[in-house]
């Protein structure tokens, strides 16, 4: 078990915060999506949305290009290779402490 | 946070959930339907079919812009964009062969209904299936037997039935349903993509 908890405290808390893994899953998903969507799709107000794209963004992990759209501004975000394979291995890194606590039995 | 896997869903087929996209579709079609209907002879004017197709591009885009202002936008991947592409270009070939055949053939059903009906289930498969909403199930399923079921209304016996509601052919019978179901199921798989959504527009 110690070793699921240590696996448990080695996943990358940057991306493990539920809003920034919820954006960094739908950038995944796509080319890219724009500040509107993500705020669909994370509920976040516009401070706090800003806030998580800068942190991903100073990370390496998003690019990020400002628009207007309807004559207002809109930021559009895109995964650069670096954040798509850090979601993909932290999604894999879930995926196997998952079944490791699925096959976890107590005489261990 | 919502379910990764519904994040996906949601963000690989943004713009093709977007069912208000589909309203100026069946909009035009049911207006030819009737123009075609109530019109005949070489003195048919064809400003009102170009009307129509102009008022309908119009619609599409205000939806368009709509929807871009309100939801955002997603840009699809090069691979999802070619499947897009492909499968659209295959449902007008397929379409167009079968109303050639409808115009070539007295056939005792109307092969532009069966491919309606096929592309009813096709795109549930395609699109809504992996969204696991029992609204998107029904909506196919409703769909796919009204179209199919006035497709075979010869072979049913009803003979002759679209006369009675004043519509020259069985042809524009399937197609003024079609376009009646394509406006129908355009409204609700709208409210179906407003429900995805857990949090209403942010300020």
């Amino acid at each position: 078990m110690t070793k699921v908890f240590e696996e448990m405290a080695a996943l990358d808390r940057l991306i493990h915060e539920p809003a920034r893994l919820s954006i960094l899953t739908a950038l995944s998903a796509c080319k890219r999506a724009d500040f509107i969507f993500l705020q669909r799709l994370t509920g976040l107000t516009v401070g706090n949305l800003s806030g998580h794209l800068s942190k991903l963004e100073e990370a390496g992990l998003i690019r990020t290009e400002k628009q207007f759209v309807a004559k207002r501004p809109n930021t559009i975000t895109e995964l650069t290779n670096n954040g798509r394979e850090a979601i993909e291995n932290h999604w894999n890194h879930l995926e196997a402490l998952h079944k490791d606590a699925r096959e976890w039995k107590l005489d261990q | 946070m919502q379910y990764p896997q519904h994040i996906q869903y949601l963000t690989q087929r943004y713009s093709r959930l977007q069912g208000l996209k589909g309203f100026p579709l069946g909009l035009l079609l049911l207006l030819v339907v009737l123009w075609v209907n109530f019109t005949s002879g070489p003195s048919r004017n064809l400003a009102f079919p170009i009307a129509f197709g102009l008022g309908s591009a119009g619609l599409y885009w205000l939806i368009a812009r709509y929807y871009r202002t309100h939801y955002g936008r997603v840009e699809g991947t090069l691979q999802q964009k070619r499947t897009d592409y492909f499968s659209s270009a295959l449902a007008g070939l397929a379409g167009l062969a079968a109303f050639i055949i409808d115009i070539s053939y007295a056939l005792p059903f109307s092969t532009v209904g069966l491919v309606f009906a096929a592309g009813c289930v096709m795109e549930y498969m395609r699109l809504y299936r992996l969204g696991r909403s029992p609204y998107y199930l029904w909506q196919m399923l409703i769909s796919f037997g009204l179209i199919l079921t006035v497709s075979i209304f010869p072979l049913l016996g009803a003979k002759d039935l679209w006369l009675d509601i004043g519509l020259r052919s069985h042809l524009l019978l399937v197609l003024a349903v079609t376009s009646i179901v394509l406006l129908i199921t355009s409204v609700w798989e709208h409210l179906n993509f407003v429900r995805q959504f857990p949090f209403k527009e942010p300020k």
